[in-house]
């Protein structure tokens, strides 16, 4: 019962769902076409005059046609900048109203005696529009995460071969990986520890997603509650409350362990303290900020969820 | 067994609660008399289709359901008849598992509302529930997907009659027609209890003997159908069991046929009677 209840969240939920997909691969391939577009300019601007060619050595006229095309260009890639990360911003707010949604108007509404009334547990009901919506976020942000790579590479790739030809200047057998690495301050670092921050950070997108899922789920029917009118908009009113609350304690608890952190590598002996122990110091304390943070959402998660039902049984009436 | 300890059970296990209810005292009557005509109402509470004893709902201050005791037998067809307000959607959704009880007990086919009744139900509410986006193909598929007591092809004949499209989208079709599109569906099942809460009010007088017949020839005789309804005069020739209910209590429940015969009055008139207001 519990996959065909999933087949039905799924179906109602890709309406919207798909064409938004295809709608943030759009914004996202703009994206890295203006980075290319950006990277262009960028190299053109900064040509000597002798590179270029002898059109512009020889005529003021186009060297000052190319200097402004150069100028607006670079203005036309930073507003395109903006708009494409504004309409992806916007989309990861439209996802989570799409959620809200589809939650509100399937339990609360009169769509509700459709689904109560299926010879199906609250659990099963519950956890299947959870995890449709889990689906859904999480390929939304690995699209994200391939969108900012993608967008972020030609730039990088290029600082990286620059600095790479610099390097070779002082040591021929500087490579590009070497050259990659110092990009990133990695040089020397535990490798450990850069592994355990990439997979940490996997973990806490997982766990951040399904956590305000849970949570929206727990909105919904607060505001079911609370609310006399205008309960959606309260449901909504909460999430970004709950929302805003946990970014702020959690954003205090980081600068309280960074600053920890800090201070540690200040009062200890400077000559103990090599840039290289800082590096790796700084990479353990965000692994830990991580892990702590996986645990105090899973702890979120599990209250959410009881609350959740709580609330259905007790508050709402419904077994 | 004391009252606290019996609503204790009434929270556990189904067979527990069956035997508690039955070795203890028969429901008391709180009710108003019955009359004369009343159906026979002895029994185990496993014989009923429906139990309920002395079942309270209150939302808050509210008291919605005022510790009704009733009975139904299976293969009847019972008219809930009472005003707006009498608690008849509130008795008909703690029925089908979509309200929780505030107290007393309530047994559907010998077991406590779950997972297993709501298999046995077929509920009819009184406004239409499929999202707007299905087709009339699509609430076919969801009910042959969820309930084993589907028949397709009932649906199918029924949908034909009514001359309903089953490709067409649920937003292009009218309130009266999506409101059949439901019933067909809860009709085409061959569930144990039917719970039809106004089920021919919005739709057009036409359709309405259309859909009485429907109801009488295409459900399981050995079911029982309970129709909750403002309209008595439409439906009272298919009643077998009336049940009057006012401010959250049963006041009458009894044979429609035999009242009608020993009154010489519709059961129409009657209630008009009962439920007379007073300048």
């Amino acid at each position: 019962m519990f996959a065909k209840l999933l087949k039905y969240d799924m179906k109602a939920t890709k309406r919207i769902g798909i064409p938004m997909l295809i709608g943030v691969l759009a914004v996202i391939v703009l994206s890295v076409i203006n980075s290319l577009f950006g990277a262009f300019i960028s190299d053109v601007t900064y040509l000597e005059l002798e590179e270029l060619p002898k059109l512009f050595q020889e005529s003021e006229g186009a060297l000052l046609a190319l200097t402004v095309a150069c100028l607006l260009g670079t203005l036309a890639s930073y507003l395109l900048n903006v708009i494409c990360t504004a309409l992806l911003s916007a989309s990861v707010i439209a996802i989570i109203v799409i959620n809200l949604v589809n939650f509100y108007k399937s339990l609360i509404t009169d769509e509700g005696y459709l689904a109560f009334t299926l010879p199906v547990s609250q659990s099963e009901i519950l956890s299947s529009k959870i995890i449709n919506a889990i689906i859904w976020d999480l390929s939304f942000g690995a699209l994200y995460l391939v969108g900012f790579l993608a967008s972020q590479a030609p730039t990088f790739i290029r600082s990286t071969y620059v600095n790479m030809e610099y390097m070779q200047l002082l040591d021929p057998d500087f490579t590009f990986w070497d050259s990659l690495t110092m990009q990133f301050g990695l040089e020397g670092v535990n490798g450990f520890n850069i592994l355990a921050v990439l997979l940490l950070f996997v973990a806490f997108y997982i766990a951040i997603t399904i956590a305000l899922q849970i949570f929206m789920f727990f909105t919904v029917f607060l505001g079911g509650v609370v609310a006399k009118k205008r309960k959606f908009l309260a449901s909504i009113g909460f999430t970004a409350a709950g929302y805003g609350t946990y970014y702020i304690v959690e954003l205090i608890i980081v600068g309280i362990i960074l600053a920890v952190c800090i201070v540690f590598l200040f009062v200890a002996d400077a000559e103990v303290i090599t840039g290289l122990v800082a590096a790796n110091l700084l990479l353990l304390s965000v692994n830990v900020i991580l892990l702590i943070s996986i645990i105090v959402l899973v702890g979120l998660s599990v209250l959410f969820y009881f609350l959740t039902k709580w609330l259905m049984t007790k508050k709402l009436n419904l077994p | 067994m004391s009252e606290l300890e019996k609503d204790t059970l009434l929270q556990g296990d189904d067979d527990k609660v069956v035997e508690a209810i039955a070795a203890d005292e028969k429901p008391a009557e709180t009710q108003a008399p019955k009359p004369a005509n009343a159906p026979v109402q002895e029994g185990e509470p496993n014989d009923f289709i429906v139990y309920t004893y002395k079942l309270t709902k209150d939302y808050g201050k509210m008291l919605a359901l005022k510790g009704v005791s009733l009975n139904l037998t299976r293969g009847k067809i019972v008219g809930l008849l009472g005003p707006n307000g009498s608690g008849k959607t509130t008795l008909i959704k703690i029925l089908s598992g979509l309200l929780t009880k505030t107290d007393g007990g309530v047994l559907v086919d010998g077991k406590e509302i779950g997972i297993e009744t709501k298999a046995v139900i077929s509920y009819l509410p009184e406004r239409p529930y499929f999202s707007s986006w299905m087709r009339v193909e699509d609430c076919i598929k969801y009910f042959e997907d969820f309930y084993e007591d589907f028949s397709r092809e009932t649906a199918e004949k029924m949908l034909l009659d009514l001359d309903i499209d089953k490709s067409k989208k649920l937003r292009t079709l009218s309130k009266g027609t999506k409101e059949k599109v439901q019933l067909v569906l809860v009709m085409s099942r061959k569930a144990k209890l039917y719970l039809l809460d106004e089920p021919i009010a919005g739709v057009d007088p036409a359709a309405r003997d259309y859909i009485l017949d429907t109801i009488i020839s295409s459900y399981n005789k050995e079911a029982t159908i309970v129709i909750s309804t403002h309209l008595i005069s439409d439906i009272e020739g298919v009643l077998d069991e009336y049940v009057f209910i006012k401010n959250g209590e049963i006041v009458e429940h009894g044979n429609a046929k035999e009242y009608v015969e020993n009154n010489g009055q519709s059961l129409d008139e009657h209630f008009r009677e009962v439920f007379k207001y007073v300048r």
